[in-house]
């Protein structure tokens, strides 16, 4: 007797409907950075006569203008220090408490875990006025190289408790035993830290450092707070400044410009998006 | 409670072959071990009767029912993990009594079902707590009981005792062997420890890369094994292997070092085929050791190890580069470095063709 | 006893800790917690920066404020409305996404979480394009399609800024929960809903029965998130509407925009505060509630 059922259809068309709905939403997400792509190498009148349209003939020059007007060089190496040096301090930092929190037992340790958990949760936004202040009384806001510090202190201040955080999990996971042999090796806990256990958590910082770069690289509020000077700008105020302006009258060169200054991103972001996933991944996994 | 049939069963993953062409009757009731070691496919053997993974050719029957396209649900098989797999966010009472919650059993059948269980396995106690507050020998009894509870057709259980400790191990076995008595429904079980498969099984299928090597009842393959493999995997401490050219008109078998004469009974066997090349194997229990005072033909050597096993000890001989292992009671008194002679016991070669690896002769 | 304590620190892990504490404590907490005093002081720095402690006057004057009120009606439209959205969004295509023996997985995770990757301010210039009124996606294929009535500013339209607004950030956000959600199956052993299968359940009940409560924890993120990120969350809404470029509007101000507005703009440090303070209280009440009542907290 042959048992026939159309369970196993189903399973097999499940995937199918599954690939439906998956594809349609990736064309939700992809068919707006097409249209741009589209736009962006148009002329005017292109995009007039048919929005939609191929660009037949494509205009090429359209993002060496908006690359030159755009200023993008200026502002992409801006943000790259900025981000940086933010990356590397939050690394240094983070994941020295990391150890310190993750690896000892001590009476203070749990509450301070539980003070950067709030850290974790607290949205960043609501600190921008007494920030502005703080920030002015600490001649921070003048203008010229001193920017670079604004944004690199509270770059980091926003994403130490997060870093923190992970890097005590991952910590606290290591074996007893590789810390044990160093100090029987006679190493003082400063050097196990530095030659054992940072070593030992370059993947974590890894993800870490990836999620962080992403949210501080895309940052826009901060940074038009902080940074008053035009030749200091990091790459989401710049492009505002420089070319959003275009908007209006020239939409082919705005569109250009969008898509120039979302490619370091997607570079990045294609790279390293194992680590993105593990990043947010970690968010969640922080609240269980 | 049937029998499970498995007819020319392969399964593929993209290019790797994990079953090749596997038949077999499992008989209703029966307590069969697919024995073997990592990789072998026996695990994929077991999922592909769960219903866990889809066969790329060949059938299989559940009793009469032809399960090719039935969805795991649908079997009526249970199966114990080998990490358990109990739902961490329910309590052990919710664990054993999700399957009958789903088949819309009644509230107090289900508390009934559960009570009986739950005494059988002596979880009675532990109900109300979550599998992540116990321990693991009780994680595993209530992975049984999840699995008995509905009383399914038939049992599966993927490496049910590797994870205990070696006492909680025996206990467990015996009351594996007793449940499933008890119960008469047939179980399939997955193991890598050949005791496990020697003790609990009426029958044992071993298998390497995929294929049968053997299939019999644990006496047919400890005394009987079909080849080299299964020798290998049967047996603490494993055989000894010797390989021999066989010489003066089939009777004397030269390993180099020293020679071992051909056995009576074996020698018609080796005198109707044309043979040359031979591994030898014998057993370290059926070596004689002898300190002092050797027979005639016995082989000297000199020890290499002692591992004392209390009233027991392995004992290492190196005869040039051979390395013979030997089980011997504890008053044989042979320490490193002395010199000793042993002799295999009467009967108790085995003989196999050294190209392919099956045996041609040997019992005990 | 004195002692003790210099040997403690010496010894402990404090040393450790303690650039990452000077860090979050001076740029992050402490601003975050000085803003509640700036409130009760009538702080003003186009009239000078004098700190006059004047109790609650800028919290009552704050909400007597119709622009206040109708940036907290605001954060609240945008609360009810994103967050299903974002959850059952993120949810659903991370339960798609990790079916077993789905082909692409890695794909599909890369596009949906893709512009959580980019850059607001291209974002921002991508939709509003979208939602330009004479040459945007939208106009255009509602006019080919004879459905030209239905067009209008989007972004301009009191009506509908704000919902357009909306649409923008769950397109970017989704990814980000389906990440939370997608990490947290991945967690899951593959042996539990095996189990789950053999026991007789049927993908939708190891769905609803096995995998969901294992996402409580995700849930309780999410929601906190889209919470507080209603409240508080900046760019799209100042990109696209709250700029003079792209409108100069206050109407589709949400509590961040109407804090930076006299803040920063207007440079009312002490008005800005007490609506900053007002924020942290109802996003931190309103996380508490609602994890409460999914019982996670």
């Amino acid at each position: 007797m042959v048992v026939k059922s159309e369970r196993m259809n189903v399973f097999r068309t499940y995937h199918l409907k599954t690939h439906a709905f998956l594809i349609l939403y990736s064309l939700f997400i992809l068919l707006p950075f097409v249209w741009i792509g589209i736009t962006s190498l148009k002329t005017q009148e292109q995009i007039y006569a048919d929005p939609f349209a191929l660009p037949i003939p494509a205009h090429p020059e359209v993002w060496l203008d908006a690359w030159i007007k755009g200023r993008f060089s200026e502002y992409i190496t801006n943000s790259f220090i900025a981000v940086f040096a933010t990356l590397l301090t939050v690394a240094l930092v983070a994941s020295m408490a990391g150890y310190g929190l993750g690896r000892y037992k001590s009476k203070l340790g749990p509450t301070l875990l539980k003070i950067f958990l709030v850290g974790i949760f607290t949205p960043n936004q609501i600190t921008i006025i007494p920030l502005y202040i703080e920030l002015k009384q600490l001649s921070l806001l003048q203008g010229g190289p001193v920017t670079y510090l604004a944004l690199v202190l509270v770059y980091s201040a926003f994403r130490i408790p997060f870093a923190t955080y992970l890097m005590a999990a991952f910590f606290s996971t290591l074996p007893r035993s590789v810390e044990e042999s160093a100090r029987m090796d006679g190493l003082s806990s400063f050097s196990i830290f530095r030659r054992v256990m940072l070593p030992l958590s370059l993947p974590a910082l890894m993800t870490i450092s990836v999620f962080n770069f992403i949210m501080t690289w895309n940052d826009y509020l901060f940074a038009a707070t902080i940074i008053n000077d035009p030749a200091y700008m990091t790459l989401p105020v710049g492009m505002q400044f420089s070319i959003l302006g275009f908007y209006t009258t020239y939409y082919n060169t705005a569109a250009a410009g969008a898509i120039i200054s979302a490619i370091p991103s997607i570079i990045f972001y294609l790279f390293f998006q194992k680590y993105m996933l593990r990043g947010i991944g970690g968010l969640g996994l922080v609240r269980a | 409670m049937v029998d499970v049939v498995l007819r020319e069963v392969s399964k593929s993953f993209q290019e790797v072959k994990a079953v090749d062409g596997l038949s077999v009757k499992i008989d209703d009731g029966e307590f069969f071990t697919l024995l073997g070691p990592s990789g072998c496919g026996k695990t994929t053997v077991l999922r592909l009767v769960a219903g866990l993974e889809t066969v790329t050719k060949g059938e299989i029957y559940l009793g009469e029912v032809r399960v090719n396209d039935v969805p795991a649900k649908d079997r009526d098989v249970a199966m114990v993990f080998q990490d358990y797999a109990l739902y961490p966010h329910m309590s052990i009472f919710e664990n054993l009594s999700l399957c009958l919650k789903v088949r819309k059993v009644p509230k107090q059948e289900i508390r009934q079902k559960v009570d009986e269980v739950a005494e059988l396995l002596r979880i009675g106690d532990l109900l109300s707590r979550k599998p992540s507050q116990l321990s693991g020998g009780q994680q595993q009894r209530a992975a049984v009981g999840r699995a008995i509870i509905r009383k399914p057709k038939v049992f599966l259980m993927d490496e049910p005792l590797s994870n205990l400790d070696a006492i909680l191990r025996v206990s467990m076995r015996a009351e594996l062997i007793a449940l499933q008595k008890r119960l008469g429904t047939t179980l399939i079980c997955v193991t890598h420890d050949q005791v496990e498969a020697m003790t609990m099984s009426d029958r044992i299928l071993v298998m390497n890369r995929g294929q049968v090597q053997q299939l019999g009842t644990p006496r047919e393959i400890f005394s009987h094994p079909a080849n080299k493999f299964v020798e290998t995997f049967i047996g603490t401490p494993p055989m000894n292997f010797v390989e021999c050219d066989l010489l003066e008109k089939e009777a004397i078998l030269d390993a180099g070092e020293f020679r071992l004469e051909v056995p009576g009974y074996l020698r018609s066997i080796m005198t109707d085929r044309k043979l040359e090349k031979l591994v030898v194997g014998f057993r370290p229990d059926k070596i004689i050791v002898y300190t002092r005072d050797p027979p005639e033909h016995a082989i000297q050597a000199r020890v290499f190890v002692r591992e004392e096993l209390g009233n027991q000890a392995i004992l290492s001989m190196r005869i040039g580069e051979y390395i013979i292992k030997s089980l011997v009671a504890e008053d044989v008194l042979a320490k490193p470095d002395d010199t000793v002679w042993f002799l295999p016991r009467e009967n108790s070669l085995h003989i196999f063709d050294k190209k392919t690896e099956t045996s041609i002769a040997g019992c005990e | 006893m004195r002692v003790a304590v210099r040997r403690s620190l010496r010894e402990g892990p404090y040393l450790f800790v303690v650039p990452a504490l000077l860090l979050f404590f001076s740029f992050f907490l402490y601003p975050a917690i000085i803003g509640f005093f700036y409130g009760l002081t009538g702080l003003d720095l186009r009239k000078g920066t004098s700190l006059d402690f004047i109790g609650l006057k800028n919290y009552v004057e704050a909400l007597r404020d119709p622009l206040m009120q109708a940036a907290f009606r605001n954060s609240l439209y945008v609360a009810v409305v994103s967050s299903p959205i974002l959850v059952f969004g993120g949810l659903t295509s991370a339960l798609l996404v990790a079916k077993k023996g789905l082909r692409g997985k890695a794909a599909y995770a890369t596009i949906i979480i893709l512009p959580v990757a980019m850059p607001t301010i291209a974002t921002s210039m991508i939709w509003e394009f979208i939602y330009d009124s004479q040459w945007g996606a939208i106009n255009t294929i509602l006019e080919r399609s004879s459905l030209g009535f239905l067009t209008t500013a989007w972004l301009h339209n009191p009506t509908t800024a704000l919902t357009a607004i909306i649409v923008t950030y769950c397109w970017t956000f989704i990814g980000f929960h389906m990440a939370i959600y997608f990490s947290i199956i991945q967690s899951i052993p593959k042996s539990i809903p095996e189990a789950a299968a053999v026991d007789g359940l049927s993908e939708f009940q190891i769905v609803t029965r096995i995998i969901m409560p294992l996402l409580k924890p995700g849930f309780g993120l999410s929601i906190v998130n889209t919470v507080a990120g209603a409240f508080t969350y900046f760019d799209f809404v100042f990109l696209m509407t709250g700029v003079s470029g792209g409108g100069g509007f206050t109407w589709t101000d949400t509590m961040i925009l109407w804090i930076y507005r006299n803040g920063i703009a207007f440079l009312k440090i002490g008005y800005s505060s007490a609506g900053a303070a007002y924020t942290t209280l109802v996003v931190f009440a309103l996380n508490f509630v609602i994890l409460r009542r999914l019982k996670i907290w």
